[in-house]
């Protein structure tokens, strides 16, 4: 038997918190006693981790990584695709440049021709 | 011919030696999305968990994450983050609840019942030095369930399967009566450390 007071002795959650591979490795039962004990005293507090694991629990490891690597391309492309617009805009400004000078130009070439008139 | 890492910057390369904490700072520095999506790829799948506790499906809690981190890339605050995985976590949980409570998913009511709530403050606790007593007492006031996952857990070292195939209880029942159980115990000796300390 043990000492009560074991209870309040759960790591901090600021402590190292728990890994991806750690969690997977529980759920998949690939860790010794002793990983296996340090895992379920930290998810035996109210953390991510614990939620995590209870959700977790509920797919089987084929599952996870399945989803896992949809989110993680997912996440790629859609930061990929912001950079992309971000770049084309950076691409093209001699473009716009070009476009804004010749505005100007004919804005100004209209101003001297109504003047012109005028005299 | 080049390696294919040679190619790429060593800064990059280095991001699994940073912390949350420098990766959002060079986010911040560079406003390149590389880096927050460095950072958010690190709780993929806790994430997934989260929001399969909440969910309990796995499309929805796909669809969920994926939500997430769109947020993230997008609605970033600008202010300091000081916790980002704590910050992560919360903005899981609300996202999850609000869909639980657009009743667009017919997730069992106690879902709502499980979202974690303040702890009473367990260092003030232990500087009042307990006596086992007392710690004894207040395990005796728990439910049943609470205090067999309890004895189980921390007093005979059982582990959770242990516990489960002794009880017949679920992975996130003897999960939830352990959590709530130190809880409960914790607003038990706090109530009792008050009511010694007007005496």
């Amino acid at each position: 038997m043990s000492d009560i007071s074991r209870i309040w002795n759960d790591r901090p959650e600021d402590g190292s918190p728990l890994n991806e591979a750690q969690l997977l490795a529980y759920l998949e039962g690939k860790l010794t006693d002793e990983e296996r004990r340090d895992i379920e005293e930290r998810i035996s507090q109210e953390s991510m981790e614990s939620d995590a694991l209870e959700g977790l629990s509920a797919l089987n490891p084929e599952e996870t990584e399945v989803l896992k690597h949809r989110l993680n391309t997912g996440l790629h492309h859609a930061i990929k695709r912001k950079r992309t617009r971000r770049h084309a805009i950076w691409d093209q400004r001699w473009t716009w440049l070009a476009l804004g000078l010749i505005l100007m130009l004919a804005v100004l070439a209209y101003m001297v021709i109504i003047r012109a008139r005028k005299f | 011919m080049i390696p294919y890492q040679a190619a790429i910057p060593a800064s990059i390369m280095l991001h699994n030696q940073l912390s949350d904490e420098q990766l959002l700072q060079r986010y911040r520095q560079t406003a390149d999305n590389t880096w927050l999506g460095y950072l958010l790829q690190r709780y993929t799948v806790l994430l997934l968990g989260v929001a399969m506790k909440y969910l309990k499906d796995k499309e929805a809690a796909h669809d969920a994450v994926q939500q997430i981190f769109l947020k993230s890339l997008t609605h970033l605050p600008t202010g300091t983050i000081v916790n980002f995985k704590g910050w992560l976590y919360v903005l899981m949980r609300n996202h999850c609840l609000q869909q639980l409570r657009d009743k667009v998913y017919l997730a069992p009511e106690e879902a709502l019942l499980v979202v974690p709530s303040d702890d009473p403050d367990i260092e003030a606790l232990r500087q009042k030095e307990l006596s086992l007593q007392d710690m004894k007492e207040a395990m005796s006031l728990l439910a049943p369930e609470q205090r067999i996952c309890i004895d189980s857990f921390y007093l005979q070292l059982k582990s959770y399967n242990d516990i489960m195939a002794a009880t017949g209880f679920s992975f996130a029942q003897v999960k939830s009566f352990i959590q709530n159980g130190k809880r409960n115990m914790k607003i038990i000796l706090c109530r009792k450390t008050s009511s010694k300390s007007h005496e």
